[in-house]
């Protein structure tokens, strides 16, 4: 069947793209740079659409926004207009002033979402953890054990990000541990990531196998098409004279 | 007159912005004056720039996802500090700097940021505004649009500083296989191990942070980064207090946690 | 076979094998055993612990990129919500989430969503909220101000179950389908954080697998009761909804395949490391 959210005809160029992108593995060639473009292009105007129609919509048309009479909407409205004056040569310092005034917005808020989330939570459930107790130091590993690497870990990465003080003495030895916490911890998001690559792969294979519409349509069918448009392409590209760099 | 549950989150905040300010004060007032350590990955920007002027090559540089609309801006305008540092040295030595943004928002900011450096290494004239190319706000098409370019504009050094998601493997690859020298960095800690495995140099976590303090010198700057090193010692002390308050029953720190 | 110039191999071929071996169990299943582990089952039960008529948030905050690891964690928490009769308002923080999400609701709730007639009391959609971490935070402190209408047009004071969800205050559990940011760390700071903390809104998560270890920290100190890790993650949720609500499984291929490619990448990873270990023993230097 069809993905929802395409069409057949979304489905066909969806094959045709996903081979051309796939070639780029091979050798950089003019049809993986058609599809990259193509790709950016997109980007631009979705975003360019969904922002325009955010915007508009949030600030403007929305309920109880300036269009129903709220004037306090036209103070951020004015202020997001500033951006513009980046286009004047002899004004073009005030786009600065909705910059900083955004920056201040995020900073403050993200502060405060951190202090309690990101900062007093965890210190608080580190320091909550099990280290005496019936059970603590029973089984293996035992969860006394957990407890101490997760502290050591904890304060020997920490140490790492000291920056105005001399890693040495005792210092020396703590961001030394701490550096390979953060390498252990590195491979696990590395283990991760190859997960997520995989599925996203095994993900367009599935939509390059499964895919069909009406029993007539198989995605795959395409698939050599789109390879020997590919491997044309390339013997093509070869026959040309190489121009000097 | 503060929310409940929230007020032990004010008070720390009220230490750690204390710390910060005192730290600054003290240094600004030069009645202190704190070092940085060594960071390899800013000290090899300069040899970057050297090695890509030799080969006649550009310079690649990203700031990664960062605009100023989210809460990683501050990644972002640490990627822009070494942005005009790199862009500085890159009109000192006369060679091609290429910035891909991400976000429109930070275009402006940019263009300003580089005109100012060429016009720090006297040579406003040679300020080319084409050399910031933006490549639509989506991750992957403006990865993939980065990845092309590497390739196709054969980039000698390839520096991507700020906050980094998905796209990170993508860079470091397609500057590794053409063969540039890459510094990358990023406070995004799900994704730095890309970037120590696949560049030349890495800026792990804070040490991005670290940069505009580190190059400038700036007494402001290095002030606050002390500060940041007083709050880092007021978590440990915290985290060991309250390990030993907890292991003997005392629950004190945890009821304070909780006001 | 020469050990020392392995790591020079064209990784083309790599590309190659890994093509080959992924494809072989797409094509003819192995049907591997699932191991359901620790963070899935948590995101199972602690849904399961929800009463009929509790209101539940579901949001989309994921790209087309991730499609095949977000889709199924969203699809698989609908399901179950449905089941068990909460009341799911859905939306989405990120732009490219807004139609993603209306194509799984449509999944999850029939083809003629949102023309259904538990639209607007069981079930709403609010589509695309602007402002990433702003608008997130303005949705748990007052919804109606984070969007004055569902996606379609209707304004919040016609929709009965918009009516009762005025604030993260109303609201039982929030399921972060995510790939990035805004994501589970925003709902944590900006949301849960403001708002009485895990204990008031528990927060559970499917997320690309990237992101699952940075989440590990706000899964140990209760701030994350659940998730679901990627591919595998929604494969054990699948089964357990298999188990408890016959959920039609569609992911026992795709996980075979993948723990064929983890075994091959961890042959290359030996492979790897061998001949680095021998290129360095025999004073050799790495290109």
């Amino acid at each position: 069947m069809i993905p929802p959210e395409l069409d057949l005809f979304a489905a066909i160029f969806g094959v045709f793209a996903t081979i051309f992108i796939y070639s780029f593995l091979w050798k950089e060639n003019p049809l993986s740079r058609a599809v990259e473009h193509l790709f950016i292009g997109l980007a631009a105007v979705f975003t360019l659409a969904f922002m325009y129609d955010a915007a508009l919509t949030q600030g403007v048309w929305g309920t109880a926004r300036l269009y129903e009479g709220n004037l306090i909407w036209a103070i951020p409205i004015l202020i997001s207009l500033m951006y513009f004056f980046f286009f004047s040569k002899k004004y073009f310092y005030l786009y600065r002033y909705p910059v900083s005034i955004v920056a201040g917005i995020m900073a403050g808020m993200m502060i405060t979402g951190m202090i309690q989330s990101n900062f007093l939570v965890q210190i608080q459930s580190t320091a909550q953890l099990p280290l005496v107790g019936a059970g603590v130091w029973e089984g293996w590993p035992p969860p006394g054990l957990d407890s101490i690497i997760i502290i050591i870990g904890i304060i020997t990465a920490l140490s790492f990000f000291f920056f105005t003080w001399e890693h040495t003495g005792i210092l020396g030895v703590s961001t030394k541990i701490g550096r390979y916490f953060l390498m252990a911890t590195f491979g696990a998001a590395y283990g991760g990531t190859v997960m997520a690559r995989m599925s996203l792969f095994i993900g367009r294979l599935r939509f390059l196998y499964e895919t069909s519409y009406s029993d007539w349509f198989w995605a795959w069918y395409l698939v050599p098409i789109a390879v020997l448009c590919v491997v044309g392409v390339a013997l093509w590209q070869r026959s040309k004279p190489q121009a000097e760099d | 007159m503060i929310n409940e549950g929230l007020v032990a989150s004010f008070v720390m905040l009220i230490i750690v912005v204390a710390e910060g300010l005192i730290a600054l004060f003290l240094t600004r007032a030069g009645k202190a004056s704190p070092k940085i350590r060594n960071i390899p990955g800013l000290e090899a920007i300069e040899e970057a720039v050297g090695r890509a002027t030799e080969m006649g090559r550009p310079i690649a540089f990203t700031t990664g996802l960062g605009g100023i609309r989210d809460q990683y801006y501050y990644q972002t305008i640490a990627g822009l500090n070494i942005l005009g540092y790199t862009s500085e040295l890159a009109a000192k030595y006369g060679a091609k700097l290429i910035y891909y943004p991400y976000d429109p928002t930070i275009m402006p900011m940019a263009v300003d940021v580089m005109e100012q450096s060429y016009i720090r290494a006297g040579k406003s004239d040679e300020f080319n505004p084409e050399n910031i190319e933006y490549l639509g706000g989506d991750q992957f098409p403006w990865a993939f649009g980065v990845l092309g370019r590497t390739y196709r504009e054969k980039i000698a050094a390839s520096i991507h500083m700020g906050p980094f998601w998905a796209e990170s493997l993508i860079l470091a690859e397609s500057g590794f296989y053409s063969g540039a020298i890459q510094i990358a960095g990023t406070a995004n800690y799900h994704q730095i191990h890309f970037f120590v495995v696949a560049a030349d140099y890495a800026l792990i976590g804070e040490e991005l942070m670290a940069a505009g303090a580190y190059l400038s010198k700036d007494p402001t700057q290095i002030g606050s980064l002390w500060g940041a090193d007083f709050s880092k010692i007021t978590t440990v002390a915290l985290i060991l207090i309250g390990v030993i308050l907890t292991a003997a029953g005392v629950t004190a720190l945890n009821d304070f946690f909780a006001l | 076979m020469d050990w020392k110039t392995i790591t020079q191999i064209d990784r083309r071929y790599l590309y190659i094998i890994l093509f080959i071996f992924v494809s072989i169990p797409l094509l003819s299943p192995l049907n591997l055993p699932i191991l359901v582990g620790e963070h899935a089952q948590a995101m199972y039960d602690t849904t399961e612990t929800l009463s009929a008529g509790d209101i539940v948030v579901c949001s989309f905050d994921f790209g087309p990129a991730t499609i095949p690891e977000n889709r199924p964690q969203a699809k698989g928490f609908l399901f179950q919500a449905r089941e068990l009769g909460l009341r799911v308002v859905a939306t989405a923080f990120w732009a490219s989430g807004g139609p993603l999400g209306e194509d799984i609701l449509r999944d999850v709730y029939g083809s003629d969503f949102p023309a259904i007639p538990e639209y607007g009391t069981d079930v709403v959609y609010l589509g695309y909220i602007p402002g990433n971490e702003v608008g997130m935070q303005t949705f748990g402190d007052d919804t109606w101000t984070a969007k004055g209408t569902d996606h379609y047009g209707t304004p919040m004071a016609d929709i009965p179950l918009m009516q009762d969800t005025r604030a993260a205050e109303d609201l039982s559990l929030w399921c972060e389908i995510t790939s990035g940011t805004p994501g589970e760390q925003q709902v944590i700071q900006f949301v849960q954080g403001r708002h009485g903390g895990p204990a008031a809104l528990p927060l559970v998560v499917g997320s690309t697998a990237v992101s699952v270890p940075g989440m590990m920290p706000f899964y140990a100190a209760g701030q994350i009761v659940g998730i679901l890790n990627g591919l595998s993650g929604a494969g054990e949720y699948e089964s357990l909804l298999a188990g408890a609500y016959g959920y039609p499984t569609e992911l026992l291929a795709p996980l075979d395949a993948q723990s064929v490619a983890h075994v091959i990448v961890i042959l290359f990873i030996i492979a790897g490391n061998i001949s680095y270990v021998l290129t360095r023993s025999s004073g050799g230097k790495e290109k």
